[in-house]
């Protein structure tokens, strides 16, 4: 059950190249795809979800050549987009019903069975006979991830779908994600780093459509140990240290700037500073490291 | 306040001066408005622009451009909406509404600037109309003679008339709906409300007395401007500007005050806030909490596609689209405007005909139909584009549900919302019909016409529209394709290309009649509907290899995914269908181009060009003359084809020898064979079909008789391309001698006679009819062009279950080979004019004295029967004591299928069209109606005189002594049944139509005993002139001079008499002094303008009111062109005053004189309305100036 992206390459009508020879694999469990907006990683899941082909490359999944036969990709696939809308009115049984209809699941009371318990699995049960267009935005990406789990998949991707939710819808949503992704690939794209150090086993950096690393979370924070130091300064210091040192990241700490930077040794001033992921994140991001 | 409102004007004007689009509309506008004048001004071959004005009316005279330009403003709606709507909607549609409205400007400065932006950048994009309108007068190929000097203010004009007042009123409309509902759609139904209140104002004009009413409606005043110059002559097209006056200014008094009350109304109660619906995020979170969550194993399950998901996707799209408030809104809106057209049902003068299910389907399915388009248009986008509007298509697209599954689904949901559309027409009929008290259902003709015939060409165009959307990358872009589509076809014809081979979804339809169905006519509709229908599958199948799932990309990708798709997908769905449509488009060639011929308007010119350059030396050159017909006519209806075996005798009555002369039968549908008893050849002309002369071996010399043996088939073989052999049909055939026996000799009437057409190819101008004192063709009358009086014998035959008849009486029937013979003499000479009728009829019959009266008709149509028999035997009655006897034993009423709407009056035989009377629904109590079954057969009847006794020479002026006369006798069996005071009913309509007659008219206006066989003289003006003689110097006069008139020339041979005659008997019979008057009402064209000004009543004793009106009258004296000179006069006008309506209390002559007159006089009850000459006697060109209320003091 790998997924297998080789060499994919996407270039838009106005020029801009979304995609840059992107290589990829990935196994069993949660991957995350890591990157600021506009990384290109909207556009890498589109193209594995067979909605947009690339230029070149090629995407491989159990054996199927998916860009040469997508349709077989689709029987296997769960597919939650960053942003979705529904029919108005339509209520989340009803939608749910017809989208099971859509995706295959013929058989009367097996949809049945199967609509109950994607609903009670995602908690929307009791709000079923609502219209999904009332719903919150918690309650709508839960709706979209029961769509998505829909004839059990075995590749689910699901493309930003923390956006905008609250921290305590995040977790509910992490809760269902983790619940499934021991089974099947589940490819999560996120800009937010936590979503992958809390749920993902393997991760990789996007950037300017190119994939930067591929790693995972434990071995990242293990490559920057005892690169990252940090410094509590005034507001108007900041400009000097930018232009002698490689500033990870900046943040406001009771009213002074607490600056992160990377550097193979100690700088005067400095105190060394437990690594976490975002600064493994940061770093390749602004082109400290290389993979 | 001012700041705000000059930085949102250019606000607006700066944002749309960067749109592509507005410079496209300028030039798109410019463009069309200038290939309108080209047209209009006869630039383009066959193609034809005329605005119900004369075709001799410049192009850039004031009318025309007000005309066009206000057509073509109808047409900006389109743009208007999008603009006034998006003014403000483009901040909610952006979202940038709560900064916007967060801003402390004033919100009316706010909106009075983008309002007046708006409006500026139309009037840029329209003034593109004036421009291209003026383009258009500078091209080279339209006619000089059609355009005046060019005057720029002329142009201006109906800017400040119709367009900007337009803009501004619709703006308001849809500024209001848009600030209101901050959508977009709602603006656009508005659009479609305005087009039906516009199009319903058309049909209520037919109405005489709701004239005002029906102009108001329409908000775009087009239906106003036309009425208001209805009645202008060419001369006066031309020369009068059109500012604001008469129903053109109601109409613009009354839209402008409500463009400004919504204007106001959108300023006083305008409110930014959006209604935001409630998310019940909060109530949710503590049912979450409750909630431990729980470790459910999911099933892998297969996926399956059977038809059962294809029927859910479809009831999931059908009940989308059945959702939709606007199809909810455009269909009710569609229902109102039936039920109130429905009550112009096959209206005939303002009298209603019953609701039979022919004619309801025909209106209701008719006026739906557009209905049905916007929708198919309309829908076919939403299909195709739902999910993405919705944005649920990322998730659909990467589900495996088959393509072909969902194109299916979109298509068939389409095909299920034409079926509702019909089953709704289906219901409105039965309501109508229900409503209107007729309960004679006709169900199977329902279910053949509307989901048979109907379907197929819905169903084709749902294709296109689906097949447009799919190949688009915008909706809009979809819709904008479709109308292009529909200009396209209704187009294409106009401008001389009118081969169904290339227009996507033409097919020839025949009108349904109730006598014969819709007959074999149906085979070439099916064929051609079928062939598109084979296009549209493939087109079906290709919109599912081109369907795209996922992120739409460019044209060039998806041209490389199709061909992926296409390489991996069947091949036979898309190559089958194409071939058959080949191979059906061949057949169907093959059917309309070799078994049949088609010509182009422009070919079919030429022909008749070459013949008048070859032939015109020989008019008047000597010709044999048919004595005798003796024919054997074998009707085959379920062929179309009839047999037929004629022995002519011929003679030649000039005093010159005959070598050779031309021999001609043209009707390529006639296979013949002729034999001449004497010795002669055949030469064929080699360009022209159908044109030989015969050469004699040896000259026929005066007086000298042959035979001719003239024998052949007249066969329709096929399909045409339009429909046509309407005369031989399965039931209801009736056909005449012109379509199939030779004329000889040089046949003016093959000329063209557009004056028009004729400069086109270096003709000279020709009159419509020979000059009154021409000898040769005195030798003529005017129906037949070989031949005086005829014996004539006829044998016919038809099927077993038919009634054949032919004029002559019945000698004897009888069967012969399995088919029913008739066999009719005629006991006298007549005209060489005679018929055939073939059909399943009912007979009634009935006796006035000794004359034998027969009406054959179609089972069912029985209502007014007995209406033509009393018209048969008062008019027997009057024309018999008062012109001459009858000159047969029998009259004989037939109907013949609706194809022709007229009666025909041949001798004792009288064709009459099932639309024109057998289903009138008169209501004699109904003051409006007016009984035309009675009219109509009166008419023919009177025919039997005036053309079987008395006949003209073929010249000018001989239609007044056949129509004219039919005319007058009808009036005067009209006035015996209902009395002189009712007569208003009828002429009213015969003024209208005269005055309109005279605007359109194409060449020049004759006097009426010139008149060169136009309709609007000898019929309309004809019936005022005839009844205001009777009334001036008595109706036993007028029926003495006729009678004397037939007593001399009735029956009369070579040369044949002229109105010149009639009127010199008329003049003797009438004192010197008044022949100024006969003047008037023959020799010239006499209008009045006469005026009520002022009209008032005042009590001055119990029983007593003293009236006092104030009356302008006017008389002018019209030249050929319209063009008017006052005349002094002073004539007796009569007066009326009515109680009620259709009930006089005051009915007297009074001496006006030109200038304003003061009359006064008492009354002995309280009157209503006062009317000036109340029936019409004097043409007056403005009849609505000529009633008033009566006031009281």
């Amino acid at each position: 059950m790998s997924l297998e992206i080789a060499g994919i390459t996407k270039t838009y009508a106005n020029g801009v190249k979304a995609l840059d020879n992107v290589n990829l694999n990935m196994e069993k469990g949660m991957f995350g795809l890591l990157g600021p907006n506009g990384a290109g990683k909207s556009s890498l899941m589109r193209t594995l979800a067979t909605l947009q082909p690339p230029d070149s490359g090629s995407i491989v999944f159990d054996d199927i050549d998916v860009l040469n036969s997508p349709e077989s990709l689709r029987s296997k696939l769960g597919y939650l987009p960053q942003e979705f809308g529904v029919y108005p009115k339509a209520t989340a049984h009803e939608l749910l019903d017809y989208l099971a209809q859509l995706k295959g699941v013929s058989d009367t009371n097996e949809r049945k069975e199967v609509v109950g318990k994607l609903l009670e699995m995602t908690n929307l049960s009791e709000v079923k006979k609502r219209a999904v267009s009332t719903y919150s935005g918690g309650m709508k990406q839960r709706f979209g991830i029961a769509q998505a789990l829909i004839g059990n998949p075995k590749l689910i991707i699901v493309d930003e779908p923390t956006a905008g939710l609250d921290p305590q819808e995040r977790v509910r949503f992490y809760n269902i994600l983790s619940e499934i992704g021991d089974e099947v690939t589940v490819l999560l794209s996120t800009h937010i780093v936590t979503d992958v150090s809390d749920l993902c086993s393997d991760f990789a950096i996007m950037n300017s459509g190119k994939v930067l690393v591929k790693t995972t979370p434990e071995k990242a924070v293990a490559t920057l140990q005892g690169q990252v130091f940090s410094k509590l300064i005034d507001k108007q210091e900041l400009e000097s240290i930018e232009t002698n040192h490689k500033v990870v990241s900046s943040r406001f700490k009771v009213g002074k700037l607490l600056v992160k930077i990377y550097s193979d040794h100690c700088p005067e001033g400095f105190t060394e500073e437990k690594v976490d992921l975002e600064d493994y994140y940061f770093s390749h991001i602004k082109g400290f490291i290389n993979a | 306040m001012l700041k705000i409102i000059i930085a949102n004007i250019l606000f607006e004007i700066k944002l749309k001066r960067k749109l592509i689009s507005t410079y496209a509309y300028f030039v798109l506008f410019a463009a069309i408005s200038a290939l309108m004048m080209v047209i209009a001004g006869g630039g383009i071959k066959g193609a034809i622009v005329s605005f119900g004005l004369s075709n001799k009316v410049n192009i850039n005279s004031s009318v025309s451009l007000t005309m066009i330009s206000s057509f073509m403003g109808v047409f900006g709606l389109f743009i208007i909406a999008p603009a006034f709507g998006q003014a403000l909607f483009k901040d909610f549609g952006n979202k940038f509404d709560q900064i916007i409205y967060s801003y402390p400007a004033d919100r009316k400065a706010f909106l009075i600037g983008r309002f007046f932006g708006a409006l500026l950048t139309q009037v840029f994009i329209f003034s593109s109309i004036a421009f291209g309108l003026w383009i258009g007068t500078l091209f080279p190929n339209v006619q000089t003679s059609l355009v005046g000097e060019n005057h720029l203010y002329l142009y201006i004009l109906p800017y400040l008339t119709s367009l900007i007042p337009n803009f501004f009123i619709f703006g308001s409309m849809f500024f209001l709906i848009s600030s209101k509902t901050k959508k977009m759609a709602p603006v656009y139904i508005c659009c479609i409300i305005l087009f039906m209140a516009w199009m319903l104002s058309g049909q209520l004009q037919r109405e005489i007395d709701n004239k005002l009413l029906a102009t108001l409606i329409d908000p775009f005043g087009l239906e106003a401007i036309s009425q208001s110059i209805r009645y202008w002559s060419a001369a006066e097209q031309n020369n009068n500007t059109v500012t604001l006056f008469s129903y053109f200014l109601y109409n613009r008094i009354l839209w402008l005050s409500i463009g400004i009350i919504l204007f106001l109304y959108s300023l006083l109660t305008f409110n930014h806030e959006l209604k935001q619906k409630k998310t019940a995020e909060n109530k949710d979170d503590e049912v979450e909490d409750k909630n431990k969550f729980k470790n459910i194993k999911l099933k892998t399950i297969l996926p399956k596609f059977d038809l059962n998901t294809l029927l859910i996707m479809t009831k999931f799209e059908v009940k989308q689209a059945l959702k939709n408030i606007y199809f909810q809104m455009i269909l009710l809106a569609g229902v109102l405007f039936v039920f109130v057209s429905s009550t112009q049902i096959g209206k005939m003068y303002g009298t209603n005909t019953f609701p039979v299910t022919e004619n309801v389907i025909s209106l209701i399915g008719g006026t739906f139909s557009l209905y049905i388009l916007i929708i198919l248009t309309f829908y076919a986008g939403e299909v195709v584009w739902n999910e993405r509007q919705v944005k649920i298509n990322e998730i659909l697209d990467s589900y495996d549900t088959p393509t072909w599954m969902k194109v299916i689904s979109k298509w068939m949901t389409l095909n299920i919302i034409i079926i509702l559309l019909l089953f709704v027409i289906f219901a409105c009929g039965l309501i109508v019909q229900t409503v209107m008290g007729y309960h004679e259902y006709d169900f199977s003709q329902y279910f053949y016409r509307l989901f048979l015939v109907r379907f197929i060409s819905y169903f084709n165009i749902a294709i296109l529209a689906f097949f447009v959307q799919v190949i688009t990358k915008s909706k809009y872009l979809g819709h904008a394709m479709m109308i292009f589509y529909y200009l396209y076809y209704t187009w294409l014809p106009s401008l001389g290309f009118s081969h169904k081979i290339y227009r996507y979804n033409a097919a020839p339809l025949a009108t349904y009649s109730d006598m014969n169905k819709l007959g074999r006519f149906i085979d070439g509709y099916f064929a051609f509907k079928t062939y598109w229908l084979f296009l549209a599958l493939a087109l079906l199948y290709f919109s599912m290899l081109y369907w795209q799932k996922g992120s739409l990309s460019n044209y060039a990708d998806r041209r490389k995914q199709f061909l992926q798709q296409f390489r991996n997908a069947k091949k036979w769905p898309l190559f089958l269908p194409l071939i058959l449509f080949i191979l059906l488009g061949a057949f169907n060639f093959y059917n309309t181009n070799y078994l049949n011929i088609y010509k182009t308007s422009a070919e079919a010119s030429l022909e008749r060009v070459n013949y008048e350059k070859k032939y015109k030396k020989l008019k008047g050159q000597s010709i044999p003359i048919i004595n005798t017909v003796d024919i054997k006519v074998d009707i085959f209806p379920k062929e179309a084809r009839v047999n037929f075996d004629s022995k002519l005798e011929l003679q030649n009555k000039s005093d010159k020898p005959i070598k050779k002369f031309l021999f001609q039968m043209t009707n390529s549908n006639v296979s013949y064979d002729a034999q001449f008893s004497r010795k002669g050849k055949f030469i064929k002309d080699k360009e022209l079909d159908g044109i030989y002369f015969f050469e004699f071996k040896k000259a026929l010399k005066p007086n000298e008789k042959l035979n001719l043996n003239y024998k052949g088939t007249i066969e329709y073989k096929g399909f045409s391309n339009e429909v046509s052999g309407t005369d031989i049909v399965e039931n209801g055939t009736f056909f005449n001698q012109w379509s199939f026996m030779p004329s000889f000799g040089y046949n003016p009437n093959f000329e063209l006679s557009s004056t028009k057409d004729r400069k086109k190819y270096g003709l000279k101008k020709k009159k419509r009819l020979p000059h009154i004192h021409d000898k040769e063709a005195l030798q003529f009358n005017y129906i037949s062009n070989n031949a005086s009086w005829i014996d004539y014998k006829a044998t016919v035959c038809t099927d077993p279950d038919q009634i054949a008849v032919s004029p002559g009486y019945l000698q004897k029937e009888w069967m012969e080979n399995g088919r029913r013979c008739f066999k009719y003499e005629m006991d006298q000479k007549i005209l060489n004019f005679y018929s055939f009728l073939s059909a399943r009829y009912e007979k009634k019959i009935d006796k006035w004295n000794d004359v034998a009266i027969e009406v054959y008709y179609h089972k069912g149509h029985e209502y007014n029967i007995d209406t033509m028999i009393e018209s048969t035997k008062m008019s027997l009655d009057y024309y018999t004591k008062h012109f001459s006897p009858y000159q047969h034993k029998q009259f004989r009423i037939l109907e013949f299928p609706r194809y022709a709407t007229f009666a025909q009056a041949f001798p004792n035989t009288i064709p009459f069209s099932e639309a024109i009377g057998f289903i009138a629904d008169v209501d004699e109590d109904d003051p409006k109606d007016v009984n035309f079954p009675f009219y109509v057969t009166s008419h023919e009847m009177a025919h039997q005189w005036f053309a079987h006794q008395i006949i003209g020479g073929n010249v000018e002026g001989v239609t007044m002594l056949s129509e004219t006369f039919a005319q007058y006798g009808a009036l005067m069996v009209m006035k015996q049944k209902y009395g002189h005071k009712k007569m208003r009913r009828f002429l009213k309509h015969e003024l209208d139509r005269y005055l309109f007659g005279r605007s359109q008219e194409h060449e020049y206006e004759n006097p009426l005993y010139l008149n060169e066989n136009q309709q609007y003289i000898h019929y309309q003006k004809g019936s005022l002139i005839m009844y205001a003689l009777q009334d001036e110097f008595g109706e036993e006069l007028v029926n003495s001079v006729i009678s004397d008139f037939i007593k001399q020339k009735g029956f009369q041979e070579a040369p044949y008499t002229t109105t010149l005659e009639f009127l010199d008997l008329l003049y003797k019979r009438i004192p010197s002094d008044k022949h100024g008057n006969l003047d008037d009402l023959f020799m010239r064209i006499v209008l009045y303008d006469n005026k009520i000004l002022k009209a008032s009543q005042k009590k001055i004793s119990d029983k007593l009111y003293e009236v006092s009106i104030e009356i302008d009258a006017k008389k002018l004296i019209s030249d050929k062109d319209g063009n008017e000179k006052p005349e002094e006069f002073a004539k007796l006008f009569t007066i009326a005053i009515e109680k009620k309506e259709g009930e006089y209390i005051y009915f007297e002559k009074h001496l006006l004189k030109n200038g304003v007159n003061q009359l006064k006089f008492t009354i002995s009850e309280k009157g209503t309305k006062i009317f000036l000459d109340p029936i019409m006697m004097n043409i007056d060109k403005s009849p609505s100036e000529n009633d008033k209320k009566l006031s009281l003091l």
